[in-house]
């Protein structure tokens, strides 16, 4: 199936979309998002719950979700993100849900697959792309850098030294680089083509040595899964809360809690039984035990 | 899970009155608990055979589990234990089958069960496992007009209880508690009763902090007497 392409004016109001929220939120010019884009979803009051899921068989995992609820007039809103995929995956893919929130368009849940043919996907990718590292950002960075916006002739090796720093720099991944160069024009077709197969994400490819020369620190982080397992401190409230208030007992709050590698003790929650309850179950229940036997 | 002992339960009492009206049980119910997170002991499923689910099964003659919470004991003894008594003469318990609904009744179902399952993790769009047998169950047994649903789950209580503040459309079912039944079983001798005690203890009054919201088995049976003015010693140990 055809990938769908947006057209000038759906970019142009993406772009500007993108650039407003940028600047609400006070990054400005060349200031790369990256690892804010976190302090973002405090900001916005948006809860992050994090989950390692890997795929199932061919079936791509899902990469982040937005969900919305109402509890006393008051709208929640929660992004479900996958930990299981690539760190610098996971700044995508949380930058992807914001275009649905900023544009209300509605409870999403994402797979890579389902993304490209779909016309509000698209623009989410557009728009995430475009938030971490605006065009007229990119655009100035390749004039500054090479004092043309052309790369047509540029060899090979030094698009990637390139892509390589942008990517260290900006967090993006770095086939969303290479697109992001070819949709400014600035890189040819046949350049897009043959950047776009490099192994990326293996550390011993070109593209790993070269990433790794420039930081490799950032290089291993962004292309290893957290598989972090964790949730916003407003959210672990809600479950204590429920436990004070009884809605849920206490193998269900240390359940729920362990979900989130939390314990009931660390809140001041000790569960407890004393020895002699334990004796007596103990000798009821090896009694129950002999009679079977 | 928290005791209630404000009021009497007039689903207990209608029990009390009439044992033979027919109870729908959530698969807590018939798969024996497990707190060895905390107490390193779980119950074998033969112990709890013999301490709950008999007494059970001989105090109630009308007993009926949902097709759902059937699918929930595959594979485990409790769906082997299930299969010989529906398939005693008479059946000593019934399963619901979401194929005898009609369809206005499908309709009316499908309403219920989306109001319910928003309060759940369970979601009709994706029919997981989660909260499936309490869902599935609930919203049978209001199409149907059964009045009683027991169960071990507070959220399943909650969605009974709660529903016209939740607006569930659970409004005509009522639910029975464990402990309830443990207290039943207890005084009509139905069930061994330094069993019923310990089963007790096992589900209610074990932690710290269940001793801080909940009865002892003494003040527990005392209360209930006088909840259900029930004034025998039979429960004195």
């Amino acid at each position: 199936m055809n990938q769908i392409m947006l057209n000038e004016v759906q970019i142009d109001e993406i772009r500007k979309l993108a650039e407003e929220k940028r600047r609400s939120l006070g990054f400005v010019g060349e200031t790369p998002i990256a690892n804010d884009i976190f302090t973002i979803l405090d900001k916005l009051d948006i809860m992050l719950l994090e989950y390692p899921i890997e795929p199932e068989g061919d079936r791509p995992a899902f990469s982040a979700a937005i969900m919305y609820s109402e509890e006393s007039n008051k709208k929640l809103t929660f992004i479900g993100l996958n930990t299981a995929d690539y760190y610098d995956k996971q700044i995508f893919a949380i930058a992807h849900e914001l275009y649905h929130y900023y544009t209300k368009s509605g409870s999403h849940l994402s797979r890579p697959e389902y993304e490209k043919n779909n016309l509000i996907e698209v623009k989410a990718n557009r728009f995430a792309a475009e938030f971490l590292l605006p065009e007229t950002v990119l655009e100035s960075i390749v004039l500054d850098e090479f004092k043309t916006s052309s790369l047509e002739k540029i060899q090979h090796k030094t698009l990637l030294r390139f892509i390589a720093r942008l990517h260290c720099t900006w967090w993006l991944p770095y086939r969303s680089l290479v697109r992001r160069l070819h949709e400014i024009g600035t890189i040819s077709s046949e350049q897009y083509a043959e950047l776009y197969v490099v192994d990326e994400r293996n550390p011993r490819g070109e593209y790993g040595k070269i990433s790794q020369a420039i930081n490799k620190e950032v290089f291993l982080k962004l292309n290893q899964p957290t598989k972090n397992i964790g949730t916003s401190p407003n959210k672990i409230e809600v479950i204590i809360r429920n436990f004070e208030d009884n809605l849920i007992d206490e193998d269900k709050f240390a359940e729920t809690l362990s979900l989130f590698n939390k314990t009931p003790d660390e809140f001041g929650y000790e569960i407890k039984v004393s020895q002699d309850d334990l004796d007596e179950l103990d000798a009821f229940f090896s009694e129950e035990d002999d009679d079977e036997n | 899970m928290k005791i209630n002992l404000t009021h009497p339960n007039p689903a207990l009492i209608s029990i009390i009155e009439n044992p033979k009206q027919m109870i729908t049980l959530d698969a807590n119910f018939l798969i024996p608990p497990d707190r060895s997170r905390i107490t390193k002991r779980s119950i074998g499923f033969e112990q709890f055979k013999k301490i709950w689910l008999d007494p059970i099964f001989s105090a109630f003659p009308n007993l009926a589990i949902h097709e759902s919470v059937y699918d929930e004991l595959v594979g485990i003894s409790a769906q082997k234990y299930v299969d010989v008594k529906r398939n005693s003469k008479p059946p000593e318990i019934i399963v619901h089958k979401d194929s005898s609904l009609t369809e206005i009744e499908r309709i009316l179902r499908d309403t219920i069960e989306s109001k319910i399952a928003s309060l759940t993790k369970y979601d009709p769009m994706i029919d997981n496992k989660d909260d499936r047998g309490e869902v599935k169950s609930l919203s049978f047994i209001a199409v149907k007009g059964l009045l009683y649903f027991a169960a071990h789950d507070n959220n399943a209580i909650q969605l009974i209880e709660k529903s016209e503040e939740w607006s569930t459309g659970l409004d005509n079912v009522q639910a029975i508690k464990m402990y309830e039944l443990i207290y039943y079983l207890c005084k009509n001798n139905l069930g061994s009763k330094t069993a019923m005690k310990m089963l007790y203890k096992y589900q209610y009054y074990l932690t710290n902090h269940e001793k801080s919201i909940n009865p002892s088995w003494g003040d527990f049976s005392s209360n209930m007497d006088s909840l259900y003015e029930l004034n025998d010693t039979t429960l004195n140990f």
